[in-house]
């Protein structure tokens, strides 16, 4: 694990809303659009890439322990419809954000157009508030 | 020759070929998407070509269910399916018909050309009044061999020669390699542009089916942008995101 000590201060708080978001190459069968689920930590990497970008979160369970959330983003063509770019996601910021989780149970979610904060501030505008 | 001369009967035998060129009743130039989003569509219920109950045969029925999309009514969990493009394979022409990104049209007067911005891909409809082959040696190919001739203001295009390893459309609805295609462009409105698809498969249905009519809309100001799948991104993306969110590994 290359996750650094300094970036753990992760929790995960489950939520149950009644959002719901179009498939994306099949997300619908693979993550519960029916939950919602606050994933908090440190940012470890991003990926750029079509026609999937994807955030990788170092987060800290209650006893220390460090593991990696995945989350599947939109292409970068929408996200930067959506405000975001390549530099928005930096490694070592923190961030919050609410995703539609693996249907498997697994550490992975589903971000397409979700609520999320880095730094405490939507990094589209600065706001506190998504 | 002067060398004016000979560049313009370069220019003239390079554009327009063959004697019989028709002139374009119609122009279907521009760059046109399904709902009128702009480029990055995601498709979903849009995904199929036909509502309908298609005439399966036992053979096509076997090929449908043998096919696992990520969408639609029979969709699996995509780590659980065998969608081709789940391992960054082209789409094939159809399903980029029928998916929401756009494509821009160009046309010559011997050809028709479509630049999909799905897979950065071309395809060319020849309008040089070449006959439609029974057979394309070189075939098959993801995106076909296709000829097309105007009638009235309705450019008609005959499709074969496609690989039958690319799905029709997202939720795996299959074709054979003895399938065979009309298509039906027309410019119903200054900004609009129907397409209706006629199947011929004699392997995977009892008779010839139609989709119903596919509307997309004239983007004025779209650009089309780089949208490849590299096989490398995605096979990083389904080690660590798409298979382990459906519990693969």
């Amino acid at each position: 694990m290359k996750l650094k000590q300094s970036f753990l201060l992760a929790a995960m708080i489950a939520a149950i809303s009644a959002t719901s978001t179009l498939a994306h190459h099949g997300t619908a069968t693979s993550y519960d659009q029916k939950k919602t689920l606050t994933v908090k930590g440190t940012i470890s990497q991003f990926l750029w890439r079509n026609p999937h970008t994807a955030l990788f979160v170092a987060i800290k369970d209650e006893q220390g322990n460090t593991s990696e959330y995945a989350v599947e983003m939109w292409s970068p063509g929408l996200m930067v419809k959506q405000g975001y770019t390549r530099t928005t996601f930096k490694v070592g910021d923190q961030i919050t954000l609410e995703v539609h989780p693996s249907l498997a149970g697994k550490p992975v979610g589903e971000c397409l157009g979700c609520k999320l904060l880095i730094n405490g501030k939507d990094p589209r505008n600065n706001r506190t508030e998504p | 020759m002067k060398p004016v001369i000979a560049l313009v009967y370069c220019i003239l035998f390079a554009s327009a070929g063959a004697a019989q060129v028709q002139k374009a009743p119609a122009d279907v130039s521009g760059i046109w998407v399904r709902g009128g989003g702009g480029a990055g569509g995601r498709g979903s219920a849009m995904s199929q070509w036909s509502p309908e109950q298609l005439p399966l045969t036992p053979e096509g029925l076997k090929q449908l269910n043998a096919n696992k999309p990520g969408k639609g009514p029979r969709a699996v969990p995509p780590a659980f399916g065998n969608d081709p493009m789940g391992g960054a394979n082209p789409p094939g022409l159809y399903r980029t018909l029928i998916y929401n990104r756009p494509f821009e049209i160009i046309q010559f007067p011997n050809r028709v050309v479509q630049l999909f911005e799905w897979a950065k891909v071309w395809r060319v409809i020849w309008t040089d009044g070449r006959a439609v082959p029974e057979d394309v040696p070189e075939g098959p190919f993801w995106y076909g061999h296709s000829v097309g001739k105007w009638e009235g203001e309705t450019l008609v295009v005959h499709t074969l020669a496609l690989d039958e390893r690319a799905w029709l459309d997202e939720w795996g609805i299959p074709f054979s390699s003895e399938a065979k295609f009309e298509e039906r462009w027309r410019r119903t409105t200054p900004d609009k542009l129907e397409l209706t698809l006629k199947i011929t498969d004699p392997v995977y249905y009892t008779r010839p089916w139609t989709s119903d009519a596919k509307v997309y809309s004239l983007q004025p100001k779209g650009e089309l942008i780089e949208m490849i799948f590299a096989p490398i991104d995605e096979k990083e993306f389904n080690d660590r995101v798409r298979d382990p969110a459906a519990g693969k590994n």
